[in-house]
């Protein structure tokens, strides 16, 4: 029973170190600050290649995040389970794009794009907008206003600003 | 008469300006009804700031850079949404309907049909082994809006800065759509004001009853005098964004410089703002043969531009010749 345990920490160690090295060298631009990030991945242990009978990934991660280099301040308490994850379509009238995640150790490890805008959608959606777009028009600047729209609104620069001053002008019922 | 009332939320290092519109007998309860609404739209941009501010080593994006993406699966605002409120969102409006690629007829019935629960707890995909159905979360849409405001964009609008990961120049714009979509489109479709307006930092989202006749009228400001506006947008149901130099929390990669500032109107100002920043970054002449070729902005877009020497351009593509005797795009 010990050596059965014994190997399977062994394979458990293993499997992050190679999880590790993926990490590190294959997938670098998913990891900007590679050396805490490194670690952090790796740290993540697995549940669920584990078959001890523990069904929580925090009870098997000690094992063999002790064998790893160190335990980083990022959550490796995810119970992320493995495998590939897909599905979430953001829609809009520009088109769709979906996201395949790849988990790996309790980690994410890759993020992909599997479905690029498309245009061909966009043609119903077009005929929807338009009678909105005649009600739409610039024009020569005008006092009667009720927002501004400008690249330099702040907080602290906010009082007796434009907009301030329409707002409060608004709700003296003006 | 119509009555406008107005209140304002510091967030995100900037002013959010909240306006909800109804007539001079309903002056008392729209007092009441802003006053309610007001807090729930702070508390929900605080939290989207708190978990997408890359300068808070707590939030989701500090753990991005880090290397950590399990935001992208687990995290998401636990937001109570009632089923009126969901079926206020339109076909065009955005994500929410978890619609995989084989699912077929994104049409709005069918959209609309999609439960809240449903996109909040996706049951994992029982048919493939080690495969799963990803939920729904704030932070996952946000990356696909970057992936795809990249593309939108050729590139002009990267959610890269530096090396790292910074979606800031989406977040602001998504999060005033999305808080507009959510507090104020039910105050509408409830008859309890005929227009409602969400603006913050200089971009806005607006909305008017269909029963209503009242119309938004939005001022481009001057950037070299913030106390002045040279064009008055008018709109009923849109966005419009402002890109400048000097846009806070946006960090621009510039390709040209020949626009001091840029307006888009858009239907929705998650896009408004990404064309404009794209407009800053790509410079005037790459900003619109980049919107000329694509059909959906051609169709909806309009744009102001002022110039470094302060000249200012209008942008219309879908209307055929821009209304200022500019030379058309195409």
């Amino acid at each position: 029973m010990k050596t059965v345990t014994r190997g399977i920490i062994a394979a458990v160690a293993g499997l992050a170190i190679i999880g590790d090295a993926f990490l590190l060298f294959v997938k670098p631009h998913l990891a900007q600050q590679s050396a805490a990030s490194g670690t952090a991945l790796a740290s993540g242990s697995t549940g669920s290649t584990s078959s001890e009978s523990n069904s929580n990934n925090a009870d098997s991660n000690s094992d063999s995040s002790s064998s790893d280099t160190d335990n980083s301040s990022s959550n490796n308490d995810s119970g992320l389970a493995d495998g590939t994850y897909t599905g979430v379509a953001t829609q809009n009238q520009y088109g769709e794009v979906q996201l395949q995640i790849t988990v790996e150790s309790g980690k994410i490890t890759t993020i992909s794009t599997i479905k690029a805008p498309s245009t061909g959608r966009s043609q119903q959606v077009n005929a929807q907008a338009i009678p909105a777009l005649t009600e739409r028009a610039i024009a020569a600047q005008s006092s009667e206003i009720q927002f501004v729209s400008g690249a330099t609104e702040t907080s602290t620069a906010f009082v007796n600003s434009l907009q301030d001053a329409i707002n409060q002008s608004l709700n003296a019922g003006k | 008469m119509t009555v406008i009332q107005a209140r304002v939320i510091h967030a995100m290092t900037v002013p959010f300006t909240v306006q909800i519109v109804g007539n001079a007998e309903q002056s008392a309860q729209l007092t009441t009804v802003i006053d309610e609404v007001t807090p729930h739209i702070a508390d929900y941009l605080r939290h989207i700031e708190a978990m997408f501010s890359p300068f808070r080593n707590d939030s989701s994006v500090a753990a991005a850079r880090r290397g950590d993406w399990n935001a992208l699966l687990t995290q998401r605002f636990a937001h109570k949404q009632t089923a009126r409120q969901e079926a206020t969102h339109k076909q065009t409006a955005r994500q929410e309907s978890s619609v995989l690629s084989n699912q077929v007829s994104p049409n709005p019935q069918h959209n609309v049909s999609h439960s809240v629960s449903q996109h909040h707890t996706q049951p994992s995909k029982p048919s493939m082994p080690n495969s799963h159905r990803l939920q729904h979360t704030d932070f996952a849409e946000i990356y696909a809006l970057t992936q795809q405001a990249k593309e939108l964009t050729h590139g002009h609008f990267d959610p890269m800065h530096a090396g790292q990961y910074d979606p800031t120049g989406i977040v602001k714009g998504w999060a005033i759509e999305q808080a507009h979509q959510r507090f104020l489109m039910p105050l509408i479709q409830a008859g309890v004001c005929e227009a409602a307006a969400l603006g913050g930092g200089g971009d806005i989202q607006t909305a008017v009853a269909p029963n209503s006749d009242f119309t938004w009228r939005i001022g481009v400001q001057d950037p070299t005098n913030p106390n002045a506006t040279l064009r008055t947008i008018t709109l009923r149901n849109g966005a419009v964004a402002t890109s400048g130099t000097s846009k806070r929390g946006e960090h621009i990669t510039r390709s040209a410089h020949d626009l001091a500032q840029a307006t888009v109107v858009d239907d929705h100002l998650t896009f408004a703002d990404m064309w404009a920043t794209a407009a800053i970054s790509a410079g005037e002449q790459t900003f619109r043969s980049i919107v000329g070729a694509n059909p959906t902005a051609r169709a909806s877009l309009m744009a102001v531009f002022v110039r470094p020497d302060g000249s200012v351009t209008q942008f219309a593509p879908g209307t055929g010749a821009p209304s200022t005797g500019e030379p058309g795009t195409h």
